[in-house]
């Protein structure tokens, strides 16, 4: 992955596939310390892989044997002197959290955060997300909320994606999580 | 969060769009999200897909995802699926890759030969 926000919609899409119905992503950063957390609410991790979830030789995948996700995302939190932490059990769901020190000279590059999210949206209509900044974890964007003024039109469609994609940039870019400057809108 | 009055006009559009074609969409494009994707593009090639569809104002295609389909060397994947005719499998696409795609295959009807997965 060349950035960590890659790390991060390759997290959620674990989540997706083992069949969450909520994602709660909650960023934090000070200085140069940056952390993430990605909770759902899925079956959690069967006891066969949750000892060692980042094997990447130990996965749930059925057609092949092999896993990278974990295993990629903790040594780019690691190299950085920071770390990886898995939390889950059984019926409990998995939080997933990282820490990087973005001034390490190993420290891949933030990404553009809002466009993994919105990606990951429109990727996983079915699956609602809620994402939270800062240490008293405000809520910046909650596609619940979104879901019910749509009334029934898709997060994967080219519109509403455009939408998502501006609100989380708005919302993102202050702390420096977002690609750039604000799209245009006309 | 963006202004909700702006969501609501999306809405309302979007279901314009749709009402002309009693409800139903043109086609729906399925790119590959799984790690390998990921790693190889595919969150850029979303976006381009996205971005030209957007541009052109349609709002009868889905773009969504799937997972690895086991051909990680040739991802980003993407499938177009046009209703009423067999879906066709691109790989490699690249974000000018996907552009081309949505002008020629999805908007167009004509197939890019050279970008066919096979």
């Amino acid at each position: 992955m060349k950035d960590i926000s890659l790390h991060l919609l390759d997290i959620i899409e674990n989540s997706a596939k083992a069949g969450a119905a909520r994602v709660q992503i909650d960023f934090e950063r000070a200085g140069t310390r940056f952390e993430m957390w990605v909770r759902d609410n899925g079956p959690g991790l069967p006891p066969s892989v949750s000892g060692n979830p980042d094997d990447p030789f130990v996965t749930t995948r059925a057609d092949r044997k092999v896993g990278l996700g974990l295993a990629m995302l903790r040594r780019a939190a690691e190299r950085t002197g920071g770390r990886m932490d898995v939390d889950s059990a059984p019926g409990r769901g998995v939080t997933v959290h990282a820490a990087f020190d973005l001034g390490h000279i190993d420290a891949q590059p933030i990404g553009a955060i809002d466009e993994a999210l919105a990606a990951a949206i429109s990727s996983w209509p079915g699956l609602d997300f809620e994402v939270r900044i800062g240490p008293e974890r405000r809520v910046v964007f909650d596609s619940r909320a979104v879901k019910k003024e749509l009334n029934g039109i898709d997060f994967s469609n080219p519109q509403v994606h455009k939408f998502l994609s501006f609100s989380l940039r708005e919302e993102l870019a202050p702390l420096g999580l977002a690609a750039g400057p604000l799209p245009d809108v006309s | 969060m963006k202004n909700l009055d702006e969501l609501r006009k999306i809405r309302d559009e979007v279901r314009k769009g749709l009402e002309l074609r009693s409800g139903t969409h043109r086609a729906k494009i399925v790119v590959g999200m799984g790690t390998c994707g990921i790693a190889a593009g595919a969150r850029d090639t979303m976006k381009a897909l996205m971005d030209a569809l957007e541009k052109a104002g349609v709002s009868d295609v889905a773009v969504t995802a799937t997972g690895c389909a086991g051909f990680c060397e040739r991802e980003p994947l993407v499938d177009v699926e046009i209703t009423g005719q067999a879906p066709v499998r691109y790989g490699k696409v690249d974000v000018a890759a996907a552009s081309r795609i949505v002008k020629e295959h999805v908007l167009g009807g004509k197939k890019v030969e050279s970008l066919v997965f096979g």
